[in-house]
């Protein structure tokens, strides 16, 4: 029976609350598919094959995978910045790869933030600005945004350069600020595409502590990442490869340093063509 | 390493960077051909064979100067601009290993390659061309032109040698560029800059004060002759204070709109305000220099237009009577030989005199201060209150005027012709003269409206009353003068018979005189005028070039840059169809400020532009009106369609 039967029934009997909190994850992908196709039609490239994993409410779920594998296809597909060629994606029980445009550009202001590797900051704006951004696209009043920051802003530790521009700020405070940004819409769900890759190891190091203690206040946290490292700080890391998703190992009570072990060994096994799991 | 791995390098990066480099090579062969252009023609021996020659050759001569003058600063700039956007690559190649040394010599390739095309491709099209403007000039001047068409050799030398030279220059201006650069500034390029603007407040200040004042000066002139004295002054205020506008002003005004949270916080506001502080540091020279260019081409257009197209009406006022004839020292005997003189040749060319006017007259010139005329024959020059005093005797005005007033020894008649009226008495070196009455017309000799200055007809009691005037300064006076001016009924070659005819037996009868008519001047200022509305269109062209060029790279530049900040915006959750409500609203206002600077900067010059027009005789307001408005509509449409064109580069470049 398909989970639009069950929950069809659920809905039928009044009980979608009940449904809701027994079975609906938080993110669901099935079988993406992507394909590009070069412009003139004769080149195609097979960036995701079958791609199926769901993710649920208060997870730290980090994707690993070589270079290529189709981690910021799967993670620009999940933003709704890119169509898949096919399947599904369901945020909060929601088709997002049916959206339309409009919905779209709402639909990511309210429920999802981005940090992403190179920051992507606004030169234009002030920190402050760029953290309000979103709120202010979402037509928030001043008052309301400034309440919203001074907590977070506190948290990040980035109070003192508020009024400051990207230029003047380090690569570890321009990826809080992003990180501010991100979490300042109060969202489903955090995207992450390599955020320590710009980052020196101590500043790395932090914005990972960051992430876990955002994490343990209950924030989702989906973290597309290379380094062993970042990922052992993860509840579960997916391994992707040839378009698939290969293998997923849980954290479970081990410690970072327990999981990163595992994580290498799994590296390992993956490079010298390990068993697909399942 | 190969001995043209550089020159090859070079031709590459050219060919790379091809979107950029095309328009600079163009506009090089663009400027190398007007240039080669202006300086040809003047230098054309013909120029000098032409009644009035004297002058378009100066107006010519201007012309080329500018046009070189111009040059410069556009390649200059654009080459400036090129540089900026190729920084990065620069700083890969010396990351990459190479020395700053070698970076040069590439660059001086790449020098060697555009200034060895443009210069030859930019002379052929200049010999080309030039035969074509010939002809424009011929069509503009209304009868056949003596140039000469060749190929000159002096010119071609002196352009290549002008615009070899500029090349050089920019070549070095880019080595020190690199040359003061970090590598990791270099990689950094055209994005390391980005501070947040400081808002510049002495700027601004400077900015209002200059524009103030050019402004006030503008609309405060009320003489032709002042209006050539302040114009210099106006232009070079308003410039400043367009520069100091744009730099500083729009910064200052964006960021108090930033400082309002209310206004600033919505999404409209929030994405454009800071989008044009960031924009207006990167291009508000740029823009200041469309503005002032479009204000160049506007006013270069609208009054040589004016000028030509009002030609009849400033012939008209400049030559009230189709033949006149002013001579000195007229005695009675003269009196005589003159009019039998007369009578002889216009009955042997068989022409009829109608509209006949004649009077005595003295003639000179003071310094006007409030009612009184002072005489300083060292200061003259130099004032701007001077005046000319033409006195009258009272019985060749009534007799023209077929009136029968008397006068007293201490009264006069007032005719006014230009400046501010006196009313009640006037005191001409201490004389006290009543004013009688205030006369509304005089029929009047053209060289009043050619002199531009304030002149003042005093009707005197007699003969001996005007002699007494004559300031003794000036010297002895016999006799006074006398004009006599008429039209005929025939058409113009007769007229122009006449006139050498009537010169002739006059200087044979030892009567000095100067006869001067429409028909036989009209070839002296359609070189004049013609020559003004050539120079008007050619700077025109030449102005416009620049601006579209600098538009073009605004905007190519621009779309790089706002590429990467709508992706972002995109991102973080703003719909495709905000972000292009968003560019296209900034785009708007950044690009037509300028336009809306420059119709202004026209409204308010409009008062001594008039005035100054009037120093050409045309007085037709309405007409120079209408012809700045045309130019100004025509402007526009074309500013536009460059606008539209460039906004899908831009575009393009954006999605
Ligand atoms: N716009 C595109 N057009 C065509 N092919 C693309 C496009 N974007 C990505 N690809 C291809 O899809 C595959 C997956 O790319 P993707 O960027 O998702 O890899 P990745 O896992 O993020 O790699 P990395 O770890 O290096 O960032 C690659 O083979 C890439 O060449
Ligand atoms: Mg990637």
């Amino acid at each position: 029976m398909s989970d639009g039967c069950v929950s069809l029934m659920f809905a039928i009997l009044g009980l979608e609350k009940v449904w809701e909190e027994i079975f609906m994850q938080l993110l669901e992908v099935k079988h993406l598919k992507k394909v590009y196709t070069s412009r003139f039609g004769t080149n195609h490239v097979t960036a995701l094959t079958d791609v199926s994993f769901s993710v649920e409410q208060g997870e730290f779920v980090a994707i690993m995978g070589e270079s290529g594998s189709g981690k910021t296809t799967l993670l620009n597909i999940l933003a709704a910045l890119d169509k898949p060629t096919s399947g599904e994606v369901y945020l909060n029980g929601k088709n997002i790869v049916f959206l339309k445009e409009r919905e779209i550009s709402a639909f990511r202001r309210k429920n999802l933030g981005f940090v992403f590797q190179d920051f992507n900051l606004l030169d234009a704006f002030s920190i402050r600005d760029n953290i309000f951004l979103p709120l202010v696209l979402s037509r928030k009043s001043y008052d309301e945004m400034q309440a919203r920051l001074e907590p977070l802003a506190e948290k990040l530790r980035i109070q003192q350069i508020l009024d400051k521009f990207p230029y003047e700020v380090s690569g570890g405070q321009k990826q809080r600020t992003a990180i501010a940004r991100a979490l300042i819409t109060e969202p489903q769900l955090i995207l992450a595409d390599e955020p320590t890759g710009a980052l020196d190891s101590r500043s790395s190091d932090e914005l990972l502590d960051l992430f876990s203690q955002i994490n343990e206040e209950g924030q989702t946290i989906l973290m597309v990442t290379h380094s062993t490292k970042a990922a052992s700080y993860a509840g579960r890391v997916l391994f992707i490869k040839d378009g698939v998703v290969f293998h997923q190992l849980y954290k479970g009570s081990l410690s970072n340093e327990q999981m990163f072990q595992k994580i290498s060994d799994t590296l390992n096994i993956l490079a010298t063509g390990g068993v697909q799991y399942e | 390493m190969n001995k043209f791995f550089y020159a090859r390098l070079a031709r590459t990066n050219i060919y790379k960077n091809r979107k950029m480099y095309l328009p600079y090579i163009l506009a090089c062969i663009g400027t190398i051909t007007m240039f080669y252009i202006m300086h040809f023609i003047t230098g054309n021996p013909g120029i000098l064979e032409i009644s009035g020659g004297d002058s378009l050759k100066a107006i010519l001569n201007f012309g080329t100067i500018i046009t070189g003058i111009f040059s410069c600063i556009l390649l200059f700039y654009t080459n400036g601009f090129l540089i900026k956007q190729r920084k990065k690559e620069i700083g890969l190649f010396n990351i990459l290993g190479m020395e700053k040394k070698h970076i040069a010599k590439v660059m001086l390739w790449e020098v060697t390659f555009i200034a060895s095309i443009s210069i030859v491709a930019g002379l052929v099209s200049g010999v080309v061309i030039s035969k074509l403007m010939f002809l424009l000039l011929q069509s503009i001047l209304h009868f056949q032109v003596p140039l000469t068409y060749i190929i000159s050799k002096q010119s071609i030398w002196i352009t290549a040698i002008l615009f070899f030279c500029i090349f050089i220059l920019t070549f070095l201006n880019n080595v020190r560029h690199i040359h003061l650069a970090k590598p990791i500034e270099l990689l950094k390029g055209s994005q390391a800059g980005e501070k947040e603007p400081k808002t510049r407040w002495l700027l601004v200040c400077i900015g209002i004060v200059s524009l103030g004042i050019g402004y006030y000066i503008a609309l405060s002139t009320e003489t032709p002759l002042a209006a050539l004295d302040q114009l210099f002054l106006a232009v070079l205020l308003v410039i400043i204070g367009t520069y100091a506008m744009f730099i500083a002003g729009t910064i200052a005004l964006l960021k108090l709109l930033r400082k309002n949270k209310k206004f600033y916080y919505q999404t409209k506001h929030f994405i454009s305000v800071s989008g044009m502080i960031y924009r207006m540091k990167q291009n508000a020279v740029g823009l200041a220099s469309i503005c002032i260019l479009s204000t160049m081409v506007l006013v270069t257009l609208s009054t040589t237009i004016s000028l030509y197209v009002g030609m009849e009406n400033l012939l008209a006022n400049r030559f009230p009577k189709n033949i006149s004839v002013s001579v000195e020292n007229f005695s009675e005997e003269k009196s005589h030989v003159f009019k039998e003189i007369v009578a002889d040749e216009v009955d042997r060319l068989q022409i009829n005199i109608e509209n006949p006017v004649q009077y005595r007259l003295l003639s000179f010139a003071a310094i006007k201060k409030g009612n009184r005329f002072l005489i300083d024959k060292e200061n003259m020059a130099s004032a701007s209150e001077l005046s000319i005093i033409t006195v009258i005797p009272l019985e060749d005005y009534n007799q023209m005027m077929n009136r029968t007033l008397v006068l007293e020894e201490d009264e006069v008649l007032l005719f006014t012709y230009r400046g501010e009226t006196i009313t009640d008495t006037l005191i001409l070196e201490g004389r006290e003269l009543r004013i009688k009455e205030e006369l509304n017309e005089l029929p009047v000799d053209g060289i009043a409206s050619a002199l531009a200055t304030n002149t003042y007809y005093l009707i005197v009691k007699d003969v001996e009353t005007a002699k007494a005037l004559y300031p003794s300064e000036f010297g002895e006076i016999n006799h006074l003068s006398f004009y006599y001016g008429f039209d005929t009924d025939s058409e113009a070659e007769k007229e122009v018979l006449l006139i050498k005819a009537l010169s002739r037996s006059l200087h044979e009868a030892g009567i000095n005189g100067y006869i001067e008519g429409l028909e036989e001047s009209r070839e002296s200022f359609y070189s004049l005028y013609g020559g003004f509305f050539f120079l008007g269109i050619f700077l025109g062209t030449l102005f416009l070039m620049a601006t579209v060029l600098i538009i073009y790279y605004k905007q190519i530049s621009e779309g790089y840059d706002d590429k990467k900040r709508f992706e972002i915006m995109q991102k973080v959750g703003l719909t495709k169809d905000e972000i292009k409500q968003a560019i296209k609203s900034q785009v708007l206002i950044v690009f037509f400020l300028p336009l809306l600077m420059a119709i202004i900067h026209i409204a308010f010059g409009f008062n001594i532009f008039t005035k100054l027009l009037e120093l050409f005789n045309l007085t037709d307001v309405g007409l120079f009106a209408i012809c700045t408005l045309a130019t100004i509509l025509v402007f526009a449409i074309v500013y536009a369609i460059v606008y539209l064109v460039t906004a899908k580069e831009y575009y393009k470049i954006v999605s």
